[in-house]
């Protein structure tokens, strides 16, 4: 049975436009189904809003990040951030989390990374290969096309370097790799002596063309948005291709805050915050698909308990808010004297890393030289940037010596950034906080959080690696060495958080099946990184989103066949 | 805020009153503030009593293709005067780059420090502590503010205070701090803008039709060197 909004029959309902929902919305509207998307903040159009060419000098205080713009002014998030006015969260006593949101349509999706690695065999069965965490419900194999075909979607260059780490894509799937820079090709030569393997990223940006969206034109960091929808984001993808069925319908400013299950245990209902008039609003619903970020999405269940459910819907097992983990992260920087009054060309390139450090370890680990379990990979930085208040940094005396010091140093500094697997464990999660509520009277989060010695070994590890190279290319580390605990982001730093809503093929232990359908209630599913049974060192948002693509997919397989 | 300053450059007695009353003895000085005595006397330094900018910020959703700036700028004149000739000792004009203040530095700084943000308030409060202890030790030394200095005498007070990293009486260490702060963030206004950009020779910001070019021939030459000198391979 459809519903209808304003006119609109719809049959299924998506919260969150993000990477998750956006892919579920394609999926399902692509397959006939009819949509209707309910995302929290604004409508939001990078085609007209994005900053292009903007440079920092045409930005307030040079693009400098604020507390109203953390990333930089000219960053795309929208009414977003680690704190997002009126929408406060709590974190427990001796615990530090921070909790990013952004308030738009395509969510996250506007400004992320773009890095996209694929998990590999390893990855999905580690409690299998050292006995810490839990398996995922399927193998690599079972997803290795589901991962070419999101690939195929979105659009990701880079290459099949053949190593352990990186599982190959389908011939013809990736597009060409950026070459890589000066800074790079030293680093790489250094991590060789080292025996450390330097290959191209893969990032989520076409170098062809793909549907109406155009490849990279080398230029304006991807963090703004792309207004030629070069980099990956949902507001120029995935959105615009649903609503072109006719099948897709989406209220901005809808907060949601429940999904109501009457005694049959079905999902009947999504309640939500009119942003704008600041009304409460029920959606019936046939079928509900939560995307709305891993602890918004777990939120949503641990709010919508009734007296038969007082522990929130779906979470008979207990592990809604469980098992939360971010990345672990890291970062050194040197200065280079071999990369001094080098000679000028344009290093934009992708605005990113061309070549970056992939997990190399997994023989030593094997042969239990690493005191660590997990693995992780260096990002790495060095270029001549678009000059910002950060060329000030290099300044030094006065006169004639101080502009002769900073032209020799520009484009000589290098930085590696460390992205490690955390492994779940039981003082990191999260909960609703019995008291504090925000401007929309929903109940907030309440954060727990640990770092675990799986982690700061990691991290000591990768601080020493990081030195090395830097090192080997002639260079010297900035500042004094750091012990791991100093070094470690906070939890929530890095921003890929998942975890709460665990798939698994044990209702007991688990939140939804391998489907990201919720073993308790049959038409309320996850298709977010709340699924994710372990949190590998390679960025979270392609598998998620080739999870919710193959398990949107089984959804509208279901909904035809009458079965959900 | 405009002062009025006597013929021979020195303070006016109405502004020296107003200056004992606006950096009455602060409660916190970290820097060890003493009225030195002595052969190597300096001017104390004071941290100024000042009302936090109350003025909105640009919010958590501006207009990033049209920005504006919500704050007023809040340096006075004399203030101003000084910053462009600091910043101007600091990046001169040099062959056909020009100097700091001739960028537009000086309105960068003043919107900077006049910030409802954080780290602008906390700059905001080093700068002026900054300036007015220049002025003062200017003073100290000639009997003038430090705009009025010969140039030499300008060089060689920030010669005194321009490198950290050599050692200094205590009674300099809150200058010391103002200047590499203060040169932080000139040198950044400055080589962030389109002239700095010229003399840093950064190519880019422009889009190029087909696939990323890469390093030049000259730029692998040069890296190539460098890796000879290094002993490593490619």
């Amino acid at each position: 049975m459809s519903h209808v909004y304003q006119g609109f029959g719809y049959d299924a309902v998506v919260v969150g436009s993000g990477a998750g929902g956006a892919m579920a919305a394609y999926m399902l509207t692509r397959a006939g189904s009819r949509v209707l998307m309910l995302e929290a903040g604004r409508d939001y159009d990078p085609v007209r809003e994005t900053p292009m060419f903007q440079t920092n000098a045409d930005a307030p205080l040079r693009g400098m990040s604020t507390p109203d713009k953390p990333f930089g002014f000219h960053d795309a998030t929208v009414d977003g951030g680690w704190q997002v006015p009126g929408e406060p969260y709590t974190v427990a006593e001796g615990s530090e989390f921070l909790w990013w949101r952004a308030r738009m349509l395509g969510g996250r999706t506007n400004h992320w990374g773009r890095f996209s690695l694929r998990f590999s065999h390893h990855d999905f069965k580690g409690f299998s290969r050292d006995g810490h965490g839990a398996d995922w419900p399927f193998e690599y194999t079972d997803i290795a096309q589901w991962y070419d075909e999101a690939e195929k979607l979105i659009g990701v260059c880079g290459n099949n370097p053949g190593i352990e780490d990186m599982p190959d894509s389908a011939p013809g799937v990736l597009h060409t790799p950026p070459k890589p820079r000066v800074p790079e090709l030293l680093m790489a030569a250094a991590a060789k002596k080292l025996g450390i393997p330097m290959v191209p990223m893969r990032r989520a940006i076409l170098t062809r063309p793909l549907d109406n969206r155009q490849p990279c034109f080398w230029a304006t960091n991807c963090g703004k948005g792309c207004s030629i929808g070069a980099a990956f984001q949902t507001t120029t993808s995935l959105l615009p291709m649903a609503k072109a069925t006719g099948r897709l319908h989406i209220i901005t400013d809808a907060m949601v805050r429940s999904v109501n299950v009457d005694a049959n245990g079905r999902a009947t209902a999504v309640s939500f915050i009119n942003r704008r008039t600041r009304q409460s609003e029920t959606l019936p619903a046939r079928v509900v698909a939560l995307a709305a970020s891993a602890c918004e999405s777990a939120r949503i269940l641990l709010n919508s308990g009734t007296d038969a459910m007082p522990n929130g819907v779906a979470n008979s097992s207990g592990q809604v808010g469980r098992n939360l983990m971010d990345s672990t992260g890291a970062s050194v920087s040197g200065y280079v004297p071999a990369l001094e009054n080098r000679p000028r060309y344009n290093e934009d390139g992708h605005t990113a890393n061309h070549l970056f450090i992939p997990w190399w370890g997994y023989a030593a680990q094997v042969s239990g030289e690493l005191n660590f379990p997990r693995g992780y990979h260096f990002e790495v930085g060095g270029a001549f940037p678009q000059p910002g208040m950060g060329v000030g940094l290099s300044a030094a005396g006065y006169g004639a010596a101080l502009k002769e010091r900073v032209r020799r140093r520009y484009g000589a500094h290098v930085n590696l950034s460390l992205r490690g697997e955390m492994l779940p464990n039981a003082r990191s999660f999260m909960e609703i906080d019995p008291q504090v509520k925000d401007q929309w009277g929903i109940p907030v989060p309440r954060f727990h959080w640990r770092w675990s010695e799986h982690e700061l070994n990691q991290v000591a590890h990768g601080l020493t690696t990081a030195r090395q190279i830097i090192e080997t290319m002639g260079g010297q580390v900035d500042g004094p060495d750091k012990r791991p605990e100093q070094a470690i982001k906070k939890g929530g730093e890095i921003i890929h958080e998942v975890g709460t809503t665990r798939m698994g093929s044990d209702r007991r232990t688990s939140v939804t099946n391998e489907w990201g359908q919720t073993w308790d209630v049959p038409n309320l599913f996850i298709l977010d990184g709340g699924v994710f049974v372990s949190n590998p060192h390679k960025n979270c948002t392609l598998t998620l989103m080739t999870l919710a693509m193959r398990n949107a997919d089984w959804l509208a397989r279901a909904m035809q066949r009458g079965v959900v | 805020m405009t002062r009025t300053v006597d013929r021979q450059g020195g303070l006016t007695r109405r502004e020296s009153l107003r200056r004992a009353a606006l950096f009455a003895a602060s409660s916190a000085l970290p820097f060890g503030c003493t009225i030195a005595t002595g052969g190597d006397a300096t001017a104390p330094w004071m941290w100024p009593q000042m009302p936090p900018v109350s003025a909105r910020g640009y919010g958590t959703d501006p207009d990033l293709i049209h920005p504006v700036i919500p704050w007023p700028n809040t340096l006075d004149t004399k203030s101003r005067t000084l910053v462009a000739a600091l910043a101007d000792i600091l990046i001169p004009a040099e062959a056909d780059i020009p100097s700091a203040s001739q960028v537009g530095v000086v309105d960068v700084l003043d919107e900077w420090i006049s910030a409802p943000y954080p780290d602008q308030q906390a700059d905001r409060k080093l700068l002026l502590a900054g300036f007015d202890w220049l002025d003062r030790e200017a003073e100290r030394r000639h009997g003038v503010l430090f705009v009025t200095l010969k140039n030499t005498d300008q060089l060689a007070l920030v010669d005194d205070i321009a490198f950290p990293e050599r050692a200094h009486p205590p009674s300099l260490a809150g200058a010391v701090q103002f200047m590499a702060r203060f040169r932080l963030l000139v040198a950044g206004m400055f080589y962030s803008s389109p002239e700095g950009i010229r003399e840093l020779g950064y190519i880019g910001n422009q889009p190029i039709a087909g696939d990323y070019p890469g390093p030049t021939d000259e730029a692998l030459a040069h890296l190539q060197q460098q890796l000879d000198r290094l002993g490593l391979k490619a």
